[in-house]
């Protein structure tokens, strides 16, 4: 980003919370980020940091006690807090204003302190936020709340916002965005990452570009269509062929790296094959060579026999009430603690409806893995 | 459904098999030996109810040896009453219909649609009991009949729920357990977790040491600049006190050298040793006044020798260059005397020559010959003589090789000897030679012997010649042959003509010499000598001749010259030599006397100039004496001020004053060479002073600047030693595994980690649904099953057990008790005899056969052999059970056992015997 900004040659360059995690901070780490911050420094680039739930003071105190270059402002605070922004030439060409979480657990909606000043220079607001109309907004801590309407009554050109790890624009007058983590940190954040440009010169329409320039990629291939296979060759060809349709719509970036879980689903003929283990590791390994990847995962539990539910669900055997739970328990017919494991390994219980919405989300494929592990397999005893 | 009538046109080893026309009732008996076509009986029913399985003839278990095709047919009735028939083969393909009522449809190989509520499997599996499956139930629990009571009740491509969740329950178990149990995947991942997060605290560690070792090198490197920043600001110091402390130390003595040389300018005037220099004045002075002395008394000898000379010597000198000029006419006198005097004996020489000539070349007559004789010899042309001699002799000689050509005889003849004569032809020319050569040295040299000589050889000679020429003209006595008369002829003629040719040529020169007495012989001979001194003479003759004229004029003006010298010697010496040699001593003797007054006046002139120069000398030395007597006074006078009267102490003090301004321009000039202009050295002074005013310009400023630097640099050096290894620390912690990346690695295996619970809820979940499906099949087929088998139960053993209790143990297994007439509960596994283990399963299977088609038309049940471990009352009571089951449903008991046959039979059973 700091190359990119030097060759954009920006005015300012803004980080909207969350730079690193608590005290997850190593000293080299830290050096780089403040060589980095120092290029922007000699570049004549500000910078505006409003801190954010993983790296706020209280959390943070190694980022807290960092000497950063003079060029950055660092809000840590509820209280906002406006950096004019120079041109090379130094002449005044608009202003950041930014506030930070002050703790951890930040509740407070910091929007509601942001106002435009009077003036007709471009005005950027910074914040770390949960914007609760955000998309992604129900997978991340509702820390800092606020609402894009409250924002947008702020006055401000553009927000720059933090916290959601998908990119998104929530409104576009005025401008609000979330620029969405530069670097995927799992397979929960797929896609192109990056950071975006923000051009003021049009106060009303900033024109704003994503820039995919994270290093590492993370990938979700689902490759489904391989109910005729018959081999794990026929399913390594159809993965590869997946995986070039999706390469075509969106290439690599030159130099980025990819790890990618392939996600086998839908009706396979060799449903019950992919669940021997010897299998999938042959399948994994063969993967793992094919594909132009640094590391390459499979996952096979959403494959199932080639058959449809509708046959099977009506029958009087074990497996037709097996289909028929799942479907009362989707409904609700049937109380989900009905079938909940005593003990859930994959979930830190803390409520009913997260438990629910979780033993709801195992619930998904299980007709499908039901149906083949209860079909018995041509040949099977 | 009831089964009316069975007709099998070829299955397997039926063939044209009927049970004819009358309708089967609902029992039947199907009595035949083993292997006589029971279980194809059963299969066959079957296949007209379900369809051919499997529909493929080729691979059908039944397919007949013959190889044709499979077919046949049943009628019979619904339990409503209506009809139905269905007809069935299997050729390459499947093929029925099914007439039911007034309808009539194409079945291919579908089930019948009045039985497809039990599946295939199903029927085949509840609806056919055979003894095998009963016996095999030796020592099984509950939860194995229940399987297989459960199993029965479904199709056959469905596993077992039982087993699927157990396999689900493994899998999830092997991903993650809530106990402490076995080694789960996720177990695993904790542990390596663990194993991070120790590696984590200690790269936090590590970084803590980092950031530790980062602030010691941060402020090691602050230190080591501050430090730097002191040495340099100490050298500085040193630099400016190694520069100005010396130069300081300089200058003072620069400073008192000027003060002791305050004057010494007044002295550049003085000599460098002024006492010494009036000294050595004194000294120059005493030897210039022994100088004058000498002088004065040589200017007196001088002037002495430049007196005036006496009248005589005036008058010498006077007539001096006359005398000198005269000197030379003596000369010229002694000169041409001398030259007369030799021209005299030249002529005598002469005289000689030609006398010596004239005996060679003339007659002897010629002496007295007169002048004219002489003239024409004068006025001969010698070359025009030699000419003509040389003619002549070349026609002798021509004439002479003529005559010697005589022809001559064949014979050949001796060769032409001359006459032996005593003198030989080469005598006179040696002769002739030897005279020639005498002659030209003793005419060359003026010897008048050595010309006489030659003259005498030379006479001699020529006179040989001649007379061997005389010879060689007469004849010889020569001894020839006669020659041949044309050649005799034309040599006569020849001769004769070179006769006249010599003859000729002697006439011309006789011609040219007429008159004159020359010797014939040189000319007719071959006198070399005499004609040498015939051509020599005219030469000589002229000579003489000029050479007395020229005597004659030298005498005559000798005589002169003699005659004037003496005139002159005696106006000028009053003497009159008589001879030429008196004259030329009187001569000398006057050049002497003039010379010697010439001497004397030059040494007088000598003496003038001399005395001059003495005169100039003693002027300049008198000049120089007084001068130094003016200069050792003036400068004994300064050294007396100088020295407080003390000539000798103001001597000193010049000395002393000179040392110093001496020194001063040294020290002036290393203090510039090494420290640059005093101006500026004692601006830098000030400047030093006022930037530090602690620090005094010392040596031991200086000194204790080098010990603080020293002591700086050891300290530099330990924080260089500190700062490397600081560095090499922090790079070797940072070369070991960062937070990052353990960070980064936890992160990933706490994202497996929480994956493999979630898989492990995932099939803990799926177990669950299987389990709990399962469950729910079971309880809905179950306590109708259990409650109608324990009914069944009850009529066979005649009230011994009167029903059959479902419970599950304290491991939530579940469980079957048999309560018995008295209450009791028995559980199964407890020690059951074979029988009755058949018995309850017996009672369990058609409890299931009741349940599962209890919604739909009644499918007919097969019994095959299943009472043979009975003991006779129970049988009996088994049979009549079929009995009451066939009120319900159709019953077939297949049997070999005569004694069951007959048995069903009185309780109103059709007995069907298969063929054999």
């Amino acid at each position: 980003m700091v190359d990119l900004s030097l060759n954009e040659e920006v005015d300012a360059f803004v980080i909207a919370g969350d730079l690193f995690d608590g005290e997850k901070l190593s000293f080299a780490t830290e050096r780089f980020l403040l060589e980095q911050l120092s290029r922007l420094n000699q570049a004549g680039i500000s910078v505006v940091y409003a801190t954010g739930n993983h790296d706020a003071p209280t959390r943070a105190r190694r980022g807290a006690a960092l000497q950063w270059p003079a060029n950055v402002l660092v809000a840590a605070g509820p209280e906002p807090r406006r950096q004019t922004v120079f041109d090379r030439d130094g002449t005044p060409v608009g202003h950041i204003t930014a506030a930070g979480h002050a703790t951890d657990r930040e509740s407070r909606n910091l929007s509601a302190g942001f106002l435009r000043p009077p003036g007709n220079d471009p005005e950027v607001a910074v914040l770390h936020t949960h914007a609760s109309s955000a998309a992604g907004a129900a997978r991340h801590g509702r820390y800092a709340p606020s609402d894009v309407a409250g924002m947008a009554r702020a006055g401000f050109d553009y927000w720059a916002l933090g916290h959601i790890h998908q990119r998104e624009v929530l409104s576009e007058q005025p401008m609000i965005c979330y620029s969405g983590s530069p670097q995927g940190l799992g397979f929960g954040e797929v896609g192109p990452r990056g950071c975006l440009v923000v051009d003021l010169k049009s106060r009303r329409t900033p024109d704003v570009r994503f820039c995919s320039i994270a290093p590492l990629r993370f990938e979700v291939l689902r490759v489904g269509g391989i109910e005729e296979a018959r081999s794990l060759d026929a399913v390594v060809r159809r993965v590869v062929e997946h995986w070039e349709d999706a390469r075509r719509m969106d290439p690599a970036d030159p130099g980025a790296e990819w790890i990618v879980r392939v996600e086998l689903e839908g009706p396979a003929a060799l449903a019950h094959s992919l669940r021997r283990t010897e299998d999938q590791e042959a399948l994994q390994a063969e993967l793992q060579a094919v594909l132009d990847a640094a590391h390459v995962e499979r996952s096979v539990s959403r494959t199932q026999v080639p058959v449809r539910t509708s046959d099977y669900i009506a029958r009087g055997d074990v497996l037709g009430e097996a289909l028929r739970l799942v479907e009362e328990l989707r409904g609700g017919a049937e109380p989900l603690d009905s079938v909940a494991p005593d003990d859930l390994g994959g979930l830190d219980i803390s409520g009913g409806g997260e438990r629910d919405a979780y033993l709801r989300s195992l619930l998904q494929d299980a007709s499908g893995e039901l149906l083949t592990r209860l079909l018995r397999e041509a040949g099977q005893p | 459904v009831k089964i009316e009538r069975v007709r099998i046109e070829q299955f397997g080893a039926l063939r044209d098999f009927d049970t004819g026309s009358d309708p089967l009732p609902s029992l039947v008996v199907i009595y035949g030996p083993n292997e006589s076509g029971k279980s194809t009986f059963f299969t066959f029913l079957g296949s007209m109810l379900y369809g051919f399985y499997p529909a493929s003839r080729d691979a059908h278990p039944y397919k007949p040896w013959t190889g044709t095709h499979l077919e046949g047919e049943a009628t019979g009735v619904l339990d409503t009453g209506v009809p139905w028939e269905v007809r069935r083969r299997l050729r390459s393909s499947p093929w029925g219909r099914l007439k039911r009522g007034t309808a009539d449809v194409e079945l291919r190989n579908a089930t019948l649609p009045f039985v497809d509520h039990v599946p295939r499997d199903v029927f085949s599996k509840v609806f056919s009991l055979r003894l095998s499956e009963l016996v095999e139930l030796d020592g099984n629990t509950w939860s194995v009949i229940e399987d297989r009571l459960m199993a029965s009740l479904v199709r056959d491509d469905v596993r077992l729920g039982r087993e699927v969740g157990g396999e689900l329950r493994t899998e999830a178990q092997r991903l993650w357990r809530p106990d402490n149990r076995g080694r789960p995947r996720a177990r695993e991942l904790t542990n390596q977790i663990r194993d991070l997060q120790e590696q984590r605290r200690i790269a936090e560690a590590r970084d803590d040491a980092v950031r530790t070792a980062q602030a010691s090198l941060v402020e090691s490197r602050v230190e080591r600049a501050e430090l730097d920043q002191r040495r340099e600001e100490l050298s500085e110091l040193r630099r400016s006190l190694e520069r100005l402390v010396p130069a300081q130390r300089r200058l003072t003595e620069f400073d008192a050298a000027h003060e002791d040389a305050a004057d010494a300018d007044s002295l550049e005037d003085l000599p460098s040793e002024p006492l010494h220099q009036i000294e050595r004045w004194s000294e120059e002075e005493g030897r210039i006044r022994t100088r004058l002395e000498g002088l004065e008394a040589r200017a007196l000898r001088l002037q002495e020798a430049s007196a005036n000379p006496d009248r005589a010597t005036s008058a010498l000198l006077r007539d001096a260059d006359e005398i000198r000029a005269r000197s030379a006419d003596f000369d010229e006198l002694a000169i041409l005397r001398a030259r007369l005097e030799g021209s005299e004996q030249d002529l005598a020489a002469l005289e000689a020559r030609i006398d010596r000539a004239q005996a060679a070349a003339l007659l002897p007559t010629a002496p007295g010959a007169g002048p004219a004789w002489r003239d024409q010899f004068v006025a001969l042309d010698p070359e025009r003589v030699r000419a003509c001699v040389q003619e002549a002799r070349s026609a002798r000689e021509r004439l002479r090789a003529q005559v010697a050509e005589v022809p001559r005889t064949p014979t050949p003849s001796p060769p032409l000897q001359p006459e032996s004569t005593a003198l030989s032809t080469w005598t006179p020319v040696g002769a002739l030679v030897a005279g020639i050569v005498f002659l030209g040295v003793g005419s060359g040299l003026g010897h008048m012997a050595a010309s006489a000589a030659g003259g005498a050889l030379l006479l001699f000679g020529m006179l040989g010649l001649g007379v061997a020429w005389d010879r060689s003209r007469r004849p010889q006595a020569l001894t020839v042959a006669e020659p041949r008369a044309a050649q005799v002829a034309e040599h006569a003629q020849s001769v004769t003509a070179l006769r006249r040719e010599a003859e000729a040529a002697a006439e011309g020169l006789a011609s040219l010499l007429a008159g004159l007495p020359v010797r014939p012989e040189i000319l007719e001979a071959e006198d070399a000598l005499g004609l040498a001194a015939l051509l020599e003479l005219p030469g000589l003759l002229g000579e003489r001749r000029r050479r007395q004229h020229e005597g004659r004029d030298r005498r005559a003006r000798l005589d002169g010259l003699e005659a004037d010298a003496r005139g002159w010697l005696m106006r000028v010496d009053g003497q009159v030599p008589e001879t030429p040699d008196e004259l030329a001593k009187a001569a000398r003797s006057l050049g002497g006397r003039v010379h010697q007054a010439q001497g004397s006046e030059s040494a007088r002139d000598q003496a003038r100039r001399d005395r001059e120069l003495v005169r100039n000398e003693l002027g300049e030395w008198t000049e120089r004496a007084q001068e130094l007597a003016t200069l050792r006074t003036v400068l004994s006078d300064r050294l007396g001020r100088l020295g407080d009267g003390d000539e000798r102490e103001g001597d000193r003090r010049v000395r002393r004053m000179r040392t110093a301004a001496r020194r001063l321009g040294d020290l002036g000039e290393a203090l510039r060479r090494d420290f640059g202009a005093p101006a500026t050295l004692r601006a830098d002074l000030e400047t030093f002073a006022a930037a530090h005013p602690a620090q005094p310009l010392s040596q031991e400023t200086l000194d204790r600047t080098r010990g603080a630097l020293e002591g700086l640099a050891r300290r530099a050096e330990e924080l260089s030693g500190r700062i490397r290894g600081l560095e090499t620390d922090i790079r070797h912690l940072e070369e070991q595994p960062s937070m990052a990346r353990i960070y980064s690695e936890i992160e990933t295996l706490s994202q497996e980690r929480d994956g493999v619970r979630r898989e492990r809820d995932r099939l803990e979940l799926l177990a669950n649904i299987v389990e709990l499906a399962e469950q729910r099949f079971r309880d809905r087929h179950q306590p109708d099953v259990v409650r109608r088998g324990g009914e069944y139960l009850s009529r066979i053993t005649d009230g011994r057990y009167v029903r059959l209790v479902h419970a599950q143990d304290e491991h939530s297994e579940s469980l079957l008790l048999l309560e018995r007439g008295d209450g009791r509960l028995v559980g199964l596994s407890e020690a059951l005899s074979t029988g009755t283990r058949e018995q309850v399963l017996l009672s369990l299977r058609l409890a299931a056969a009741d349940h599962l088609d209890q919604r739909g038309e009644r499918l007919p049940l097969c019994v095959d052999e299943v009472f043979v471990n009975w003991d006779r009352g129970r049988r009996d009571r088994g049979l009549e059970l079929m009995t009451e089951v066939a009120k319900d449903r159709q019953v077939f008991v297949f049997t070999c056992h005569p004694e069951v046959a007959e048995r069903l039979a009185t309780l109103g059973a059709r007995v069907l015997s298969m063929p054999t």
